[in-house]
């Protein structure tokens, strides 16, 4: 077994160190820390989350809210089971910082439907937190700072990862997203300003606030700061959770693992990028791959066209329904497979499909559907002659 | 906040956030309500309170945007994906009728993009949209079909269906449902629940299954429906249909054996009355 240990989520620290600093130096100073940090989302889309948390901030409202979206439900995606089982307290230190910055009193951790059997453990957890008044009332002694957590359970919809879709969830009505703007920070659980952040992310801030943002930004690269967790399944020797600095190349990742002999490597789960071999030169970040952590490898035997059927009918499914493009446009793209696969499409048709996935991209209502496509035009892309020319006996 | 601008309050829209009118607020400069930003619309430069959708702004200046799932009456949906429209500085194409301006923007309406994204739609539309104009009640009547005829449809790019998925719904006195018909608009179900707060309509399923649906997927004579006919009015294609019992009449009329009474409601009379140039006739009862 590689080791996974990582230089910040999973160093040693002192339980709560981070919110106590956050108490001790205050709360605009704590908005600074994070926001020199440079820290991005971890869910994948990588907003900077001092400048989330500061809009909310600076957003006037009675009732605000803090939300960790903890529906993992991107393919190949493991690493927030993996923190929320054994870091919680860490996560939850999170969103009391977060809740401390904004002014939150109320907290909610949207655990995904599949994940009901960590409840009972998250319960405990925060129960032992409200014990040693690290949640509840006046916490840790500071007056005018009350902040609780509860759980709420999604019901296995993909599209409630999306952040106004999992807000419409919470609300009680079907999962779809909204239209953007305005944004959660200024309306969203209920109207009132709300932060949603990845599990990740909020199991970071401890550790910034700890040791600071310029020792955090010491790691990672230019634009990508800090580590990322990186769930890693597929046909390598170690699958498992590791993390890594934020611009490590594929090739080096694929080292550590022991998966050299990979075709091609998919990253972001089924709404990110196909990376071909002869791309392994690439870095995984914001500024290249971004993943929200997922990893599947693809080894030299995988047929992409298998690859690419997996993921239409994956979305095909779990479109909400709600858009043209994203409720229909899946479908075609997973009918031009069938062609390809049969060997039916001519050239005229799929440049056709293509240029419908690229309208998908940037016509769809929300991530989803903007996503969706990704891994289909980057096999057709990248395996031209893989896909191409097949017969129909197979 | 400002005040909605929609003929309907938010504290009795029990339709969900994402259909409901935007309320913009200034962000941290409450001052901003009621501010005017400057837009440039296809070159045309303008200015438009805050919060104002591109759409609104657009008409403002006779800038004439393609919308589908928008109707005026309506809270906002954004769900058709039609009225597209590209931002300068943007990827990302946003549909007119649900993007608020909040500063200063650059919009083109008619860019290459743009063009292509509502072909690429209507073509999707088209796909799933089962029947033959011709054999049509709204033909020559139909938002969708005078969308394709502006946009150059000519053929069905992405296919069209041959067989039926949906047997027609005409349980109802007076809606007939051809959901076969139906492009998913929502316009049916955000009539009933904000216009009329009787919610008889939803979306069920997920992905392609998604349909629009009476209360438990029943039949609408099974359900609360107070047979208004306001969804028929929204409706863009034809799948909402008022009942037509015109041979049922004829047939009672030809019968020998029976002894035919009609009576005709008052509106229509004085409306047809005032369509064809005559001065209304008092209502009388006919005996």
């Amino acid at each position: 077994m590689t080791t996974r240990k990582g230089p910040i989520l999973f160093r040693e620290i002192e339980p709560e160190a981070g919110l106590e600093k956050a108490l001790e130096v205050g709360r605009s100073a704590t908005l600074l820390a994070v926001r020199n940090s440079e820290l991005k989302g971890r869910g994948g889309a990588g907003f900077p989350t001092g400048v989330k948390w500061n809009f909310c901030a600076t957003t006037t409202g009675d009732c605000k809210y803090v939300i960790c979206n903890a529906d993992e439900g991107e393919p190949g995606t493991f690493k927030d089971r993996v923190l929320l089982m054994e870091y919680a307290d860490y996560v939850f230190e999170g969103m009391t910082v977060a809740a401390y910055c904004v002014g939150a009193k109320q907290g909610m951790v949207y655990l995904r439907g599949e994940y009901t059997y960590m409840r009972e453990h998250l319960e405990n957890v925060l129960a032992a937190r409200r014990e040693k008044n690290l949640l509840g009332e006046n916490i840790k002694g500071k007056e005018d700072f009350s902040f609780d957590i509860e759980i709420f359970m999604g019901a296995g919809a993909y599209v409630c990862g999306e952040e106004t879709a999992l807000i419409e969830s919470m609300e009680g009505n079907r999962g779809e997203p909204r239209n953007r703007p305005p944004y959660p920070v200024t309306q969203g659980y209920n109207g009132c300003p709300t932060i949603v952040n990845n599990v990740e992310t909020f199991a970071t801030i401890p550790h910034i606030l700890d040791k600071g943002a310029e020792w955090f930004k010491e790691h990672g690269t230019g634009k990508s700061k800090g580590s990322k967790l990186l769930s890693v399944s597929g046909d390598c020797e170690n699958p498992g959770v590791y993390e890594l600095p934020l611009g490590i190349t594929v090739k080096e990742l694929l080292e550590h693992v022991g998966g050299e002999n990979a075709k091609a490597v998919q990253i972001g789960g089924a709404a990110g990028h196909c990376v071909p071999a002869d791309s392994f030169g690439r870095t995984i970040s914001y500024e290249d791959v971004s993943t929200g952590g997922s990893i599947i490898i693809f080894g030299p035997d995988t047929d992409m066209l298998d690859i690419a059927r997996n993921f239409l009918e994956f979305f095909k499914e779990e479109s909400c329904g709600q858009c043209t493009p994203c409720r229909i446009g899946n479908v075609k793209l997973l009918e031009c497979v069938e062609m390809l696969e049969n060997g039916e499409c001519s050239n005229r048709y799929l440049k056709e499909i293509v240029r419908l996935g690229e309208t998908m991209r940037v016509a769809s209502k929300c991530g989803l559907g903007q996503s969706s496509p990704n891994a289909f035009l980057s096999i057709v892309e990248n395996f031209q002659p893989e896909i191409l020319g097949r017969t129909q006996t197979r | 906040m400002s005040e909605s601008k929609k003929p309907f309050s938010e504290s009795t829209s029990r339709a969900p956030k994402s259909h409901k009118p935007h309320t913009v607020d200034g962000g941290d400069n409450q001052d901003a309500i009621g501010a005017q930003v400057k837009i440039t619309i296809d070159g045309n430069v303008l200015k438009v309170p805050l919060g104002t959708t591109i759409l609104e702004a657009a008409k403002k200046i006779g800038v004439r945007i393609p919308t589908l799932c928008h109707h005026d009456d309506l809270c906002i949906a954004g769900v058709c994906r039609l009225c597209v429209v590209e931002i300068e500085g943007q990827n990302l194409l946003q549909a007119a009728c649900a993007f608020p301006i909040t500063q200063p923007i650059v919009v083109k309406t008619y860019s290459e993009k743009v063009r292509r994204a509502r072909r690429h739609v209507l073509d999707l539309l088209l796909s799933e949209h089962y029947g033959e104009c011709y054999a049509c009640f709204r033909n020559n009547n139909c938002e969708l079909q005078s969308l394709a005829d502006e946009y150059g449809v000519d053929h069905f790019r992405f296919g069209h269906p041959t067989e039926r998925k949906h047997v027609v719904d005409n349980s109802s006195y007076s809606v007939v449902r051809d959901m076969d018909k139906c492009i998913q608009c929502r316009r049916c179900v955000r009539t009933c629940i904000d216009l009329q707060e009787v919610g008889v309509y939803e979306a069920i399923n997920r992905g392609d299954q998604t349909e629009i649906a009476a209360f438990m997927d029943k039949d609408l004579a099974d359900v609360v429906c107070i047979n208004c006919g306001q969804c028929i009015n929204r409706c863009p294609t034809g799948a909402l249909r008022a009942n037509d019992p015109r041979d049922e009449i004829w047939d009672a009329i030809d019968d020998p054996n029976k002894h035919v009474v009609m009576q005709t409601a008052p509106l229509p009379v004085r409306q047809s009355a005032r369509s064809s140039g005559s001065s209304p006739a008092p209502p009388s009862p006919v005996s």
